[in-house]
């Protein structure tokens, strides 16, 4: 690591108060026009927080076209109400219908993160992804099952391999991303949320227990103040779990996948703080509680900002070298061909 | 613009290399001119693409051959635009006007009112409507069942007396369609004290204690009657329909942890539907009671005491030291039931 002495940090200056307005006319129109408007508005939106990330002085850009979103969100749309008719109309055809849905959904997953990364652009140069459809099975199909076979425990190897390709299949121009990400560090992070969850599951089914008890020994009234004290107390617990345990796991992943990224010579790093990420989430929360909603753009900015600005490149040399794809390499990935469009997904 | 020596700084990458290359930008006769390392480019301002502004994020300015500049967003872009002829679309003013984005806000707080207020309740009576019959006996079972755990115990009431109301309430005329048919059943009420409830398959629970502080048959037939009114207009299903559909929305739009939340906003707007919901109810047993020679005063002279100090006699010691509260200390924080006794009075 010696020969990396510069760290690059990625900044992020997007301003709550303009992307309220962007927030608000596209929720409006969104509304007005039944949802279609919803793919231009998401546009606008990524849009906002790719030219607002910054590294190295140049900032990143979004080429995604609305209609291709409209597309994509067609078609889920569409996939969607099959689904809902054939139940209506038939239990065995909707079982039916919901294994093609199953069965296509990885392929159009790995459609999704073409168009994404394809669309994505740093200094003139777009990204790309070459993951292979089959791998996608794999990842989206294959593992999800094991998981239900194995009782959950496949889920950190799970998350693994979905990191790893996402990350490790992109590549920047005519470079590639690699990703070394330890399965051992998955591991651990989740055996450590695991013990965490079942400590206060331990504690809630204390709680519960004391006032089962106390419920025993008590007149009526005594009765239901216990057992409102200790429901109270128990959500409580619920609630502090949930809130904690999963910033400190997205913390750890986000520090973990981009800790092991690398792009040629050029490494990253993350830091994120769990503890912060956690205190962003309350915070967060609670001003979207108080503030009747309108809180929300700007939670969803602060937490983007806080992960972005976590993720810092240590560059070997300077980042002028980087070559765009030639159409022989494109043609190659049959990226020109295939259709491309988006389904959202939360990946 | 300045002299076009001078220009202004911007950097520039050919699309080809990630190369970052500083440049002056200036106009001349209807062309940019871009001056800068081994780059001279003078493009005719028509054929350049222009970036919707962002609040602090770089301006694009996007040449034919997909090369980009990325420059400051300060005036000399604007003059840029200005000379351009191209003009920010409408959509993109709005964002970035206070007065559009207000009204924005309020045309969608107005939305969301009208969808709460008439939508959703149009949209739960038709899907109530739907739920069959099956579903609304097992919900209906499953609900007593778990009353019968916590709540009830077995009605001391005799038999007799138990036929002889449940007879009273089959001979009843129902003047609005759709006609019920009652199904009685009897247990005592414990911390429900005197009370009467409506399950979705029309199964009326009375407790011993209703019985008791009814001062005549015409009371419990009042009493009955209101809870016909909401098995008739499927007040059970409408109000789980609408509450659920406001938690889902909520805990859609407060998102990622806050599913706990979700139960807080759904809760409140239950208060207001349920408000609703007494009222038609006490309409429907006013007629029905009317068609059957009982004045509905009955219905809220019952009301008046069942909402007293539960069970003064009854359960001893605890209540008994409490000092006595008055009808209107009650009603101070109870103006539902004093609002519905003054409706029906004023029949």
């Amino acid at each position: 690591m010696d020969k990396h002495t510069t760290t690059l940090p990625v900044t992020f200056t997007g301003q709550g108060r303009d992307y309220f307005g962007i927030w608000a006319v596209n929720l409006l129109l969104t509304v007005l026009t039944l949802g279609i408007y919803s793919a231009w508005a998401k546009v606008r939106r990524m849009h906002f927080f790719y030219r607002h990330t910054r590294l190295a002085g140049a900032a990143f850009d979004y080429h995604g076209e609305p209609l291709s979103i409209l597309k994509g969100r067609t078609l889920a749309f569409l996939m969607f109400m099959g689904h809902q008719l054939s139940a209506e109309a038939e239990p065995l055809l909707a079982v039916l219908v919901l294994v093609i849905l199953l069965a296509v959904m990885p392929w159009l997953l790995h459609r999704s993160l073409c168009f994404r990364m394809h669309n994505s652009s740093f200094r003139g140069l777009r990204f790309v992804f070459r993951g292979s459809v089959k791998q996608a099975y794999v990842v989206f199909l294959g593992l999800p099952l094991l998981i239900v076979v194995s009782l959950g425990l496949a889920f950190p190897l799970w998350i693994h391999a979905l990191k790893v390709y996402q990350y490790g299949s992109s590549g920047f121009g005519r470079s590639e991303f690699q990703c070394a990400l330890s399965r051992g560090e998955i591991y651990r992070v989740y055996l450590a949320a695991g013990i965490v969850t079942v400590v206060g599951a331990g504690v809630i089914i204390l709680l519960l227990g004391l006032g089962v008890a106390e419920g025993l020994s008590l007149d009526e009234e005594a009765r239901r103040q216990a057992l409102t004290i200790v429901g109270s107390a128990a959500l409580f617990v619920v609630f502090a779990m949930m809130l904690c345990v999963a910033p400190f796991v997205a913390a750890r992943v986000q520090n973990a996948v981009w800790g092991g990224l690398s792009l040629g010579p050029h490494r990253f790093v993350s830091a994120v703080s769990g503890r912060r990420l956690a205190f962003i989430t309350l915070t967060n929360l609670l001003g979207v509680v108080f503030s009747l909603g309108l809180y929300r753009p700007f939670a969803e900015l602060r937490l983007m900002k806080y992960r972005l600005e976590s993720i810092s490149m240590l560059p070997d040399g300077n980042l002028d070298d980087f070559m765009a794809r030639t159409e022989a390499d494109l043609a190659a990935l049959g990226e020109e061909a295939a259709e491309m469009f988006d389904v959202d997904v939360g990946l | 613009m300045t002299s076009p020596d001078q220009g202004v700084d911007a950097l520039y990458f050919d699309g080809r290399s990630s190369r970052a290359r500083a440049v002056k930008l200036s106009l001349a006769d209807g062309e940019l001119v871009l001056r800068g390392e081994d780059v001279e480019r003078h493009v005719a301002l028509a054929v350049l693409r222009l970036s919707e502004p962002l609040g602090r994020a770089p301006r694009l300015i996007t040449f034919p051959d997909g090369a980009h500049c990325e420059l400051p967003d300060d005036d000399v872009f604007r003059g840029l635009l200005l000379e351009s002829g191209q003009r920010n679309a409408a959509v993109v003013r709005w964002q970035f006007s206070r007065t559009a984005v207000l009204v924005s806000l309020l045309v969608l707080v107005a939305g969301l009112w009208a969808v709460h207020e008439w939508l959703l309740p149009q949209l739960a009576r038709r899907l109530a409507e739907g739920v069959p019959e099956a579903l609304t006996e097992r919900l209906s079972d499953e609900t007593l069942e778990m009353l019968d755990v916590n709540v009830f115990s077995p009605s001391s009431l005799p038999a007799a007396r138990q036929q002889a109301l449940t007879k009273r309430v089959l001979a009843l005329a129902q003047p609005d369609a759709p006609a019920v048919r009652p199904q009685l059943a009897f247990r005592r009420g414990g911390r429900m004290g005197a009370n009467a409830l409506a399950l979705p398959s029309g199964l009326i629970v009375v407790t011993d204690e209703l019985v008791m502080l009814a001062r005549n048959d015409e009371e419990i037939l009042g009493v009955l009657a209101h809870e016909l009114g909401h098995v008739s207009r499927r007040h059970g299903l409408r109000l789980a329909i609408e509450s659920s559909a406001i938690g889902l929305f909520a805990a859609w739009y407060i998102g990622d942890v806050s599913a706990l939340m979700a139960g807080v906003p759904a809760a409140l707007s239950q208060a207001r539907y349920s408000r609703r919901f007494e009222r038609e109810a006490d309409t429907f047993a006013a007629r029905l009671m009317g068609a059957n020679g009982i004045s509905p005063a009955a219905l809220a002279n019952i009301l008046e005491r069942m909402e007293m100090p539960a069970s003064v006699g009854q359960e001893g010691g605890s209540e008994a030291a409490k000092p006595r509260r008055t009808p209107s200390d009650y009603f101070s924080t109870h103006p539902l039931t004093e609002e519905r006794i003054r409706y029906l009075r004023g029949l």
